[in-house]
């Protein structure tokens, strides 16, 4: 076996990186940049080897980016991790567990990106705590494939933001990256912490001495002008000179390389070396050493270990590792973690452009070597799954205690081997799309249908982009089938106004079968739905259960629909017209899930519009349906409906027993999203109980989950906690903290929250500027004015209050009938609910109007009666909630006013 | 390019380099230039001489041959890539029986002899071990081996073999190792494992070896050694040079140099029957014409008298023994090479056909079968298609004595591939399954020559002009449904395929011939090309 050339040169490069070495404390981000075949990568690896040893010093293995691995999210950080030592970065590893969780049980995109973040800066953090006590090295490699946005942008926070750190970067466009790093503020001082490294070819006597050393290895000597001609033509790449090298020890030169001047071969170096190039190609092309083999599947399949060799070359596996430890040795092969070698890109180019063409003009053979890929990868795939299976699950990112360490690193084993998992599936569909366009894409759908069941974005992502080369000859079918998955994924990933749009161009099309239509259409109704277009969305909705309606086979899904439809008229605040939906929904299904749906989904608005015992009924029967099945999940959102329903009711004892049934529920099962949504339950229940201290720490445990659409609700009962507390200012800040963050995910119910809260508080702030701040008057009929345009007839009771707000500066400002006729339209409004709102109950509100009416029965009683009168024909229909209370009042509050005017009768 | 091109290129470089060298140098007054500087100009001197030489031998008449024994033929291709100036330092010379690989040894030991090398030939068979080869290379050098040593042999030869050429210095070394007798594989081994690498760095400490083109060399020639695991692993880096069979040309031109009186007829005839019966079997070539010129019958007399006679106890011996040396080293391989050994050359469509008929062959497709062939020598990649010019014709030749019908049987069916390969859309080079259908449709045909009935050959003529070559270009421009617009590139590139192919050329016009050996079928051939090329472009103008 040939061995390998020595490391060789480089000295004033390695001196400059054992000098900046010496400036402990310091960043300096080192762009080492070259031209292919120039020798970067054995620079790095000279490094690494030179100063592993070195106390103080922590060096990683050369990280390179030709490794897909690492171009999949959060891995770089990972093997950082992994190289520096897990322990220091337990807090890093229990975000990254959390964001893992996130991604399992389905959070929206802009949780997770939140999530990631938190993740990224912990990683520093707990980086930044290693760098205190040692100078760390770290060294990246070919950093032009690195492509992926998000993996960059995590890595330029990375350099921006470590400290006592060297960062080696090696690539072909590491120029443009100090360019970069000079022009943008990632470093404090560009000038001095970025250091651009041009690595130029091998000098002439280092380069001398590897030919020496190569021509020593193989038995071989060349003649001086044979060696001068060589040298002129790699021009110091050491790549080169070997490639070469090994052709001459073959084969007498060709007449045009005795003709290459030593000195004047710059003039025609480009047809030199393609001249080379096709003579090496010719010695491939013969595929007489398995080394050309190996060779030549490396040049499309890679990276490859041992098993990979067995299956490609069909060799025995000690041949195998033989071949292996053989290729190693060669200075176009490049050397990955795991085992695994890689081609260099240099030769890789020069294989697919000069070689295949040649031996394979039909492509066939590359045809078998994707389909020989696909059964190693599946095989590998395979033996990860089953490590997977046997490692406990451990994604306990929702509890607040630190997990052990051992689950911890349980948890980065998963993790590691999970991602490992998504690299070799994105090269599984490459191959098997390569292989056989059918059966590709039948793969591709397998993984990307189960990349949706365990709700992974990113590898969805990844899947989506090894089809993109091949979309232009799928079949009709094939491209509908891969339009309604972009549509999910753009869904997923929050770009709901891209997904809207495919979805109509694609129903626009017009070659929809019926099942691929409902599916469509109900992704538009989703997509509308989340923009806030809930007409749209409703429209949409309503065409697919017409499709349900007409074809036998799809009658199955109309519960769906109605239950979809239920809940976009809930939204929109119509909740009769929700009602009757989720109505229709129960009368028509024989499936105890979408029973127990529509029976929750019933209760839930019955008990928006106060009939709570009704209410009650309908979703305990829900809850026992669920019980049956076991389905714990949906019994625990259960328990979270009826825990509302009470709070609704004004039992808050009640209402907080559910909830913290529902609580030990989600914690088993990590579901970060119901635990958030539950946390601002339980912060709302005390409030209402008056625990305010405690109110606002279960809100803030809940923002702190960073689930995006968890979020703006958990802002507004906080606001609400803090106007509770007499702290208006605040309270004003977590409202427009809500109101922004609910516009940016169409979030209706919140932003009618606020507008609603903020003109309740404006109003207590312009009680206390006595009346006088008109300023705040403005303010809170842009508010009545925003709401009437947000939702119209809608939400009964938030217009009931708003309106109430105006009642209450009409009549402060003496304006009694434009308060009366406000009053009387407002608190038919504000009877659907009993409780848990704004800062008060109905009683409250009742109390506060009848207070009014006595005061102002003092001095005009006679006004005072009529106003009940007119109370009472307004408040009789049977419609309206609570009209018996109402009733009540106006039969109280006229008697008074009786009193006022006949005292003495 | 022929041979004299080829060296006047190389002298016009060498002349180059040698003045430039001289221009570099013209500074140095003669007595101060650097030692190492005045063996670079007188190297390359030496080179521009030695290829003035070589030139001027290929211009002057050909070498007169001895009566009695056949002449050292051919080889002059393999000679030149083994003494060239800068050939690789390891060849291994790799051919059956009777290729001609000893006294292509001896004809290397005098060429560099006469060079000024050091060079010595031993043959190894299989009774000798590394040491029995280390004595014979240091008896045949004048070197004396102490015995008993402390230090092994191969260091004491090493060492002694440096310290030799130091004190008389020589142009270099080559070592002619001769393992036609079997050796042992272990031996072999330890020869390109331990013997040649250790001689190797001893040489390299004198000046001369580390400043000149691999002047240490080592020749080896052996049988079926380059397709055996153990020396594919080696990683000296051994050039494996495969000795071919003689084409027609080298056949006649060695019959006209043996047979110096005979008319030219005579000569051209008695070598296509040579060459048909042997197929270019270098042994068997002089063994046939030898035994034509002692029984001074005609040609085809002694043909058809003699050619059992040649096949039983000439060809078929080499034969027998290279399906030996075949199945030996090549179990999975040695099932399809007789099968494989109809097609002139195959691709992996023709493969992939192929492996259906091999039913338990242990290889799973026709991509690995392409790769053991090559990683085997026992075909190359040539211009897209496999080949094979070491072993093919002589056990295509067995076939056809042994089972002629199905060697007939087994040529329509390759035919009929070849007229499907055509046919699929996006084949390359389409016009080259076009000549191989040509091919097959003759050489179904063998078994009719033996009789040499010229009123058969000439039924065969005509079906061949009259259907067979109508029916590959209805095939190759029609049933592809070549636009008319593209006929003239086709016809160019028809025509240089044609020009390309000798084998096709001498088999046209040795199937075809009427009593004499000559170029008229083959002239029959192209016209027929043509006419058919024209007709085809006159409809396309007027359809």
């Amino acid at each position: 076996m040939v061995e390998r050339v020595p490391f060789i040169g480089r000295e004033i490069e390695l001196a400059k990186i054992a000098q900046l070495l010496q400036a402990h404390g310091e960043k300096q981000v080192v762009c080492i940049h070259g031209p292919g075949g120039i020798g970067k990568t054995r620079l790095l690896e000279e490094i690494k080897r030179r100063y592993s040893l070195q106390p103080q010093i922590v060096v990683t293995e050369v990280m390179d980016f030709d490794d897909l691995a690492l171009h999949i999210p959060e891995n770089v950080e990972l093997r950082i991790a992994q190289a520096l030592g897990q322990k220091a970065f337990q807090p890093y590893l229990q975000e990254l567990q959390r964001l893992n969780s996130m991604e399992i049980h389905g959070m929206d995109a802009l949780t997770l990106d939140n999530q990631s973040d938190l993740a990224h800066t912990t990683f520093v953090e707990n980086f930044n705590q290693v760098t205190k006590t040692c100078r760390v090295v770290l060294l990246f490699d070919t950093t032009e494939r690195l492509k992926e946005k998000h993996v960059w942008d995590d890595f330029r926070r990375l350099v921006k933001t470590a400290r006592n750190t060297l960062f080696v970067l090696a690539g072909r466009n590491t120029a443009n990256i100090y360019q970069e790093l000079l022009a943008k503020e990632d470093l404090e001082q560009p000038d001095r912490q970025a250091i651009l490294v041009n690595l130029e070819a091998l000098q002439q006597q280092d380069s001398n001495a590897y030919l020496a050393n190569k021509q020593q290895l193989l038995h071989i000597t060349l003649a001086p002008e044979l060696s001068a001609a060589l040298l002129s033509l790699a021009q110091g790449r050491p790549i080169l000179l070997d490639l070469a090298t090994e052709y001459l020890a073959h084969h007498i030169p060709l007449p045009w390389l005795l003709e290459v001047d030593a000195q004047g071969s710059q003039t025609r170096p480009e047809q030199d070396w393609s001249n080379f190039e096709t003579a090496l190609a010719l010695q491939l092309e013969q595929m007489r050493r398995p080394l050309d083999r190996l060779t030549l599947a490396l040049s499309r399949i890679h990276p490859l270990d041992t098993e990979g060799i067995v299956t490609l070359l069909r060799l025995p596996p000690d041949e195998a590792d033989e071949l292996y430890q053989e290729a190693c040795n060669y200075a176009f092969i490049k050397q990955l973690p795991g085992g695994k070698i890689s081609l260099h890109d240099e030769m890789r180019r020069m294989i697919n452009e000069q070689v295949w063409p040649n031996v394979d003009p039909d492509q066939g053979r590359r045809r078998r070597d994707s389909k020989l890929a696909v059964e190693y990868l599946s095989r590998r795939l395979a033996t990860l799954d089953a490590a997977i299976k046997n490692l406990p699950f451990s994604a306990t990112g929702g509890q607040n205690a630190a997990p052990p360490q051992s689950e911890l690193s349980e948890f980065v084993q998963r993790e590691a081997l999970a991602r490992e998992r998504w690299a070799l599936t994105e090269h599984l569909i490459s191959h098997a799309l390569y292989a056989n366009l059918n059966d590709g894409f039948a793969r591709f759908c397998q993984l990307f249908d189960e990349a949706e069941h365990f709700h992974r974005i990113t590898l969805r992502a990844m899947i989506l982009e090894q089809i993109e080369p091949y979309t232009a000859v799928l079949s009709l079918e094939q491209s509908i089938v891969l339009e309604m998955r972009k549509i999910l994924q753009a869904i997923d990933l929050g770009e709901y106004d891209q997904a809207r749009q495919m979805a109509i161009r694609l129903l626009r099309r017009g070659v929809l079968k019926a099942d691929q239509r409902l599916d469509v259409l109900t992704r538009l109704a989703n997509s509308q739905k989340l923009l806030g277009h809930h007409k749209e969305a409703a429209v949409a909705f309503e065409e697919a259960l017409q499709i349900c309606h007409l074809t036998p086979e799809l009658r199955g899904w109309e519960g769906a629909m109605l239950n979809s439809l239920g809940l976009v008229y809930r939204e929109m605040g119509q909740l009769d017209m929700a009602l009757e939906y989720y109505t229709q929904a129960l009368s028509i299904t024989f499936d105890a899930a979408q029973m127990a749906s529509a029976l929750n989904n019933i209760g839930y608005v019955w008990a928006l519009q106060g009939k709570y015992r009704s209410a009650a009924k309908y979703c305990e029967q829900a809850l026992a349906i669920r019980q049956q099945y076991h389905r714990q999940r949906e019994i625990g959102m259960s328990y979270s409906t009826l825990g509302e329903l009470y709070r609704n009711w004004g039992k808050y004892d009640e209402a907080l027993q559910y909830y913290n049934i529902a609580l030990d529920i989600f914690e088993a099962e990590h579901d970060l999203l119901w635990l958030a949504r539950v946390r601002n339950y339980r912060g709302a229940i005390c409030r209402l109980k008056e625990q305010y201290e405690q109110a606002a720490a279960e809100l803030k445990q809940s923002i702190q989950y960073n689930i995006k659409i968890e979020q703006p609700w958990a802002y507004h009962a906080l606001g609400c906690v803090y106007w509770n507390q007499g702290n208006l200012s605040e309270a004003l800040n977590c409202f427009a903290t809500s109101q922004t963050l609910a516009i940016e995910i169409h979030d209706i119910r919140s932003q009618v929250n606020n507008l609603v809260g903020s003109a309740e508080v404006y109003y207590d702030l312009w009680l206390q500027s006595n009346r006088e701040d008109a300023q705040l008057t403005r303010q809170i009929h842009e508010k009545a004015e925003a709401l009437e345009a947000l939702v119209g007839q809608g939400y009964k009771h938030h217009t009931g209050r708003m309106q109430r707000v105006l009642a209450d500066i009409a009549y402060d400002m003496s304006d009694y009938d434009r308060a009366f006729q406000l009053y009387k339209t407002a608190y038919a409004g504000l009877g659907s609910r009993s409780g848990g709102y704004g800062k008060r109950k109905f009683s409250d509100e009742l109390d506060l109007l009848a207070q009014k009416l006595i005061v102002l029965a003092q001095t005009n009683p006679q006004q005072v009666i009529r106003w009940c009168k007119d109370f009472r024909r307004a408040w009789s229909d049977h419609e309206i909630l609570r009209s018996d209370e109402l009733l009540t009042m106006c039969d109280v509050c006229e008697v008074e006013a009786r009193l006022r005017l006949h005292p003495t009768s | 390019m022929d041979n004299s091109d080829s060296l006047k290129r190389q002298l016009e470089a060498a002349r180059k380099t040698l003045e430039n060298l001289e221009v570099k140098n013209a500074g140095y007054p003669a007595l101060t230039l650097p030692a190492e500087v005045q063996v670079q100009l007188d190297e390359q001197r030496a080179r521009v001489m030695q290829l003035e030489a070589e030139l001027a031998k290929t211009a002057s008449a050909p070498e007169e041959s001895d009566a009695d024994s056949f002449p050292f033929t051919n080889r002059q291709e393999e000679i030149k890539l083994i003494l060239d100036v800068y050939a690789p330092a390891y060849y291994l010379l790799d051919a059956p029986t009777g290729y001609g690989k000893t006294n292509l040894l001896h004809e290397i030991e005098g060429r560099f002899q006469q060079q000024g090398w050091s060079c010595v030939y031993v043959a190894v068979d299989e009774h000798h071990d590394l040491n029995t080869v280390i004595d014979h290379l240091a008896a045949k050098l004048g070197i004396k081996l102490t015995k008993p040593d402390s230090m092994p042999p191969g260091l004491q030869l090493a060492g002694a073999l440096k310290n030799q050429l130091e004190r008389n210095p020589k142009q270099g070394l080559a070592l002619l190792i001769d393992l036609e007798k079997k050796p042992s594989l272990v031996l072999v081994q330890q020869l390109f494992s331990l013997l040649i690498p250790l001689l190797e760095v001893c040489l390299r400490q004198l000046e001369f070896f580390e400043k000149h083109h691999n002047r240490f060399r080592v020749i080896m020639a052996g049988r079926y050694l380059a397709m055996r695991p153990a020396v594919r692993k080696v990683s000296l880096p051994l050039e494996v040079l495969r000795l071919s069979p003689f084409q027609y040309d080298v056949v006649r031109k060695a019959a006209r140099d043996y047979l110096p009186t005979y008319n030219e007829n005579s000569v051209s005839l008695i070598a296509a029957h040579t060459f048909f019966i042997t197929g270019g079997h270098p042994g068997c070539v002089a063994q046939v014409l030898k035994e034509y010129r002692s029984r001074g019958m005609t040609p085809d007399v002694f043909i058809n008298f003699f050619s059992q006679h040649i096949w039983e106890d000439i060809v078929r011996p080499i034969v027998n023994e290279l399906r030996a040396g075949l199945a030996e080293n090549t179990k999975e391989l040695y099932k399809v090479i007789g099968r494989l050994s109809v097609f002139r050359y195959v691709d992996y469509e023709i493969l992939r056909q192929m492996m259906g008929e091999w039913k338990d062959l242990d290889i799973d497709s026709e991509y690995d079968l392409a790769d053991e062939l090559t990683s085997t020598y026992l075909l190359d990649w040539k211009g897209r298609v496999l080949r094979d010019d070491l072993a093919r014709r002589l056990l295509a030749m067995a076939l056809f004595r042994e089972q002629p019908e199905e060697f007939a049987a087994f040529c329509r069916h390759a035919q009929a591939l070849c007229a499907e390969h055509i046919r699929q859309s996006g084949v390359q080079k389409p016009e080259i399954w076009m000549l191989e259908y040509l091919h097959q449709a003759l050489q179904q045909n063998a078994a009719l020559l033996l009789q040499a009935k010229s009123a058969e050959r000439r039924q065969l003529r005509q079906k061949f002009i009259l259907q067979d070559v109508p029916a590959a270009l209805q095939i190759l421009l029609q049933e592809r449904v070549v636009p008319a617009r593209s006929y003239q590139a086709e016809h160019k590139a028809l025509l240089q395929t044609l020009e390309e192919d000798w084998e096709l050329r001498f088999t046209v016009n040795y199937y075809l011939r009427s009593d004499q050996y000559d170029q008229t079928p083959y002239a029959d051939l192209l016209a027929t090309i043509d006419n058919w090329f024209a007709k085809a472009n006159e409809g396309a103008k007027h359809g």
